[in-house]
């Protein structure tokens, strides 16, 4: 990897790689939270970091 | 079966959220359910067709409410169901262990007219906590068979059908009967005689309805004019709202039943050991105190027991950035090489290494919310935020927060009235989620004596809930006016955690914080390495080797080095934005490299403490979070540390926080005001305290 052409390359390819999948996810995740906010119960959202999730079944049991 | 086949009966199954309702009608309806929404609305509708005897059943699985006045619209639709006449029986699932609260519930059901059986659900738990019930005599109290059930196994599903079956067959409504009061019981049928058309039970439960406050716009204006007198002259002898007074007499029936059908055989067992307890944890004057110590507590033991492992990831950190170092060749892929050390392992390294801390604090909150002490808060803070204009169900969204800002905002829907909704949401973002957690461990143990470390922490924590409160109060006095609501506050019995529920909790908490620096943090890295890389200064403003190379000494030497990285990262992109930043972020005593990490916090909190990671250690051999910490160190004062931690948690949130407030509300208005709003108030408070420090000389120096 001496040609810098070389190192030029592999850095773009990683950074467009970074930003592409991080638009991607962006999307994919506006999607999700418009799917979400069509049912009527917020602990079917996946709960990702909230100290209830382990109850959200029980809880609407 | 065939799903054309007439029904013959339909069973509707109600009960409070928790009571095990949905077990039990998995274990009777099995594999032959079919879920969907309710015409109209986004509740989520359960029901199920099958065979038993002959008959065609159809079971539906109402929503959990805790009483059918019809505020929510989970109640709206539990009380059409019950009332749209082709139910031919309801089944009321209890929590044995929680009688009460669920008897409330089976009052206003009494009032309905249709058959009733009532499941005693958990009734072998109740019975382990020493209770014993005389089902016969409760049987004869609440006018409907009491089937003893348990939804974990399935216990008495098929007696509760059967005795379903003979209910409805009999075609008899519920006998029991709430009696409010010889006063309210003679308005009650002053307003009946006023429905000519109904029936005995259709008029009274239409004429409580009435008193109660619910609308009916097809009753007689009779009716109305009558309820309406009545109502202010009940209210007048009573000297508090009708309606409390009708939920206070259903609140008699519910303790009636309880005392009589009910014998407290061990009173030393659980229920005995929470009472005393909660004489303790909800003490109306030691309650709050008492939750405000424990979370000094929980603070403390944060970074006491969490700083070895992070000096053991730090130092795998340092080892691994030195080796990768001294393998790979400055002259070999010059630019691989910076975005692999300065960007991966300088950013992402930074955020790993707050493992161990992240992990103690939802440690601590997992235990107490499986002992059932997050609960108690949620009870105790009701009051305080109904001094504040906020409904009491607000603090539980709050309590989610701290997790996570996101899934904080859609718990909000449990909130009936828009303005208490919308309020919550605004105010959610003050709560210290998860996020923010990794920059306070960044900058705290960098700026703080270890003793001092527990008391910082619990302050941020505090001052955000205070500015939640405080913009409340705010909001609710302005934009947001009107009465906020009450709610039954259920209280579990005190549970011991196991084991298992924990480590799963923690388990789940570590994937999720690695999931995200591998992925998301990660990615940011790599974009905010090429803003702090590109474009590259080629020309410089001194002869910075010929300096070097005449420098007397080594610190001589690195100084003018330190110099030479400083012009190259004011000449990049970030560079550039954090200049043009510096002029309004100055006044809080940040440097423009703070501000590029503020603008990187912008897209998830973590990214501060990678940003601060990235721009201080490019061009540096060193990228673990010690180094940082002492550059940080040498760079700032204790008090700039603070003034930073205080902007991070008051400031806009993340912009995963801004679409979800978009999304709830329906408005960008709204979440643009949450950006602008959050921002402006982060600035002012950052300004006070950081000028105020200055002029007092605290941390100065």
């Amino acid at each position: 990897m001496n040609a810098p052409w070389l190192d030029w390359l592999a850095v773009g390819a990683v950074v467009a790689g970074a930003a592409l999948w991080l638009f991607l996810r962006a999307r994919r995740n506006l999607r999700k939270q418009k799917d979400a906010a069509a049912r009527s119960c917020a602990c079917l959202t996946g709960c990702d970091g909230c100290p209830f999730a382990k109850g959200c079944q029980e809880r609407h049991g | 079966m065939d799903a054309n086949m007439p029904t013959d009966l339909v069973i509707l199954l109600a009960g409070n959220p928790n009571s095990g309702k949905t077990s039990l009608f998995n274990w009777i309806a099995g594999a032959h359910q079919h879920v969907g929404n309710y015409p109209g609305v986004t509740v989520e509708k359960k029901s199920a067709r099958f065979a038993r005897a002959g008959r065609t059943i159809e079971m539906v699985d109402l929503p959990g409410v805790y009483s059918l006045l019809a505020a929510s619209p989970e109640e709206a639709i539990a009380r059409d169901e019950i009332l749209s006449e082709r139910a031919g029986v309801v089944i009321q699932v209890i929590d044995a262990t929680n009688l009460e609260r669920n008897l409330h519930l089976t009052a206003q059901l009494t009032e309905m007219g249709v058959p009733l059986v009532f499941a005693l659900n958990m009734s072998d738990e109740a019975a382990a906590n020493g209770l014993e019930f005389d089902l016969e005599l409760m049987s004869a109290l609440l006018g409907g068979p009491v089937v003893p059930t348990n939804g974990s196994n399935g216990a008495g599903a098929a007696e509760l059908l059967a005795a379903a079956q003979r209910t409805a067959d009999a075609g008899r409504p519920g006998t029991g009967r709430v009696f409010y009061g010889l006063d309210v019981e003679a308005s009650i049928a002053a307003v009946a005689e006023r429905f000519e058309g109904d029936d005995a039970v259709s008029a009274r439960r239409r004429a409580i309805a009435l008193l109660d406050g619910l609308p009916d716009p097809h009753a007689p204006a009779a009716a109305r004019d009558v309820a309406a007198r009545e109502t202010a002259r009940l209210e007048k002898r009573g000297g508090r709202p009708l309606d409390v007074q009708l939920a206070e007499a259903r609140y008699g029936f519910a303790l009636g039943v309880a005392t009589e059908a009910v014998r407290d055989a061990s009173p030393h067992v659980r229920r005995a050991r929470t009472l005393r307890l909660d004489n303790v944890l909800l003490h109306r004057v030691w309650g709050l105190p008492i939750f405000v110590f424990l979370m000094w507590g929980v603070f403390n033991l944060v970074f006491a027991l969490g700083e070895p492992p992070m000096q053991w990831i730090e130092t795998g950190l340092g080892w691994l950035s030195a080796r990768l170092v001294a393998a790979w060749p400055a002259a070999t892929a010059p630019l691989l090489r910076s975005l692999v050390v300065d960007g991966v392992i300088g950013g992402v390294g930074g955020v790993i290494s707050f493992l161990p801390n992240i992990l103690l604090l939802f440690l601590a909150i997992a235990f107490l919310e499986d002992t059932g002490y997050m609960a108690r808060v949620a009870f105790l803070m009701d009051r305080v935020m109904h001094k504040m204009g906020l409904h009491g169900k607000s603090f539980i969204p709050m309590l989610i927060g701290l997790g996570c800002t996101v899934p904080a905002i859609l718990a909000t829907r449990t909130l009936e009235h828009k303005r208490d909704r919308f309020t919550t949401i605004l105010v959610a973002p003050f709560v210290s989620c998860g996020a923010r957690m990794t920059i306070y461990a960044l900058l705290i143990p960098a700026f703080f004596a270890p003793r001092w470390r527990g008391w910082v922490l619990w302050g941020i924590y505090l001052t955000g809930i205070l500015a939640a409160i405080l913009v409340a109060r705010l909001l609710r006095g302005t934009v947001f006016r009107g009465e906020s609501a009450p709610f039954v506050m259920e209280l579990p019995p005190y549970r011991m955690p196991t084991w298992r529920s924990v480590g799963i909790h923690m388990w789940d908490r570590a994937w999720m914080y690695l999931q995200k620096a591998g992925t998301v943090i990660l990615a940011i890295s790599i974009l905010l390495w090429a803003l702090g890389t590109f474009p590259r200064r080629t020309e410089f403003s001194r002869d910075y080797a010929a300096e070097i190379a005449a420098a007397a000494t080594p610190a001589a030497g690195a100084a003018v080095e330190a110099a030479r990285q400083a012009e190259i990262l004011e000449h990049t992109a970030i560079g550039r934005i954090g200049r043009a930043l510096e002029p309004s972020i100055r006044p809080l005593g940040f440097d423009w490299r703070v501000g590029t990490a503020l603008v990187g916090a912008f897209a998830a909190k973590e990214v501060f403490v990678a940003q601060m990671g990235i721009v201080h250690s490019l061009g540096s051999a060193e990228a673990d979070s010690e180094s940082l910490r002492q550059t940080l160190r040498a760079r700032y004062t204790p008090l700039q540390g603070l003034a930073m931690m205080i902007f991070c948690l008051l400031s806009a949130p993340c912009v995963a926080t801004i679409a979800a407030t978009k999304r709830e509300t329906n408005s960008w208005g709204w979440a643009l005001g949450m950006l602008l709003g959050m921002t402006a108030i982060a600035w002012v408070a950052t300004f006070v305290v950081y000028r105020l420090g200055v002029w007092l000389g605290w941390g100065v120096g």
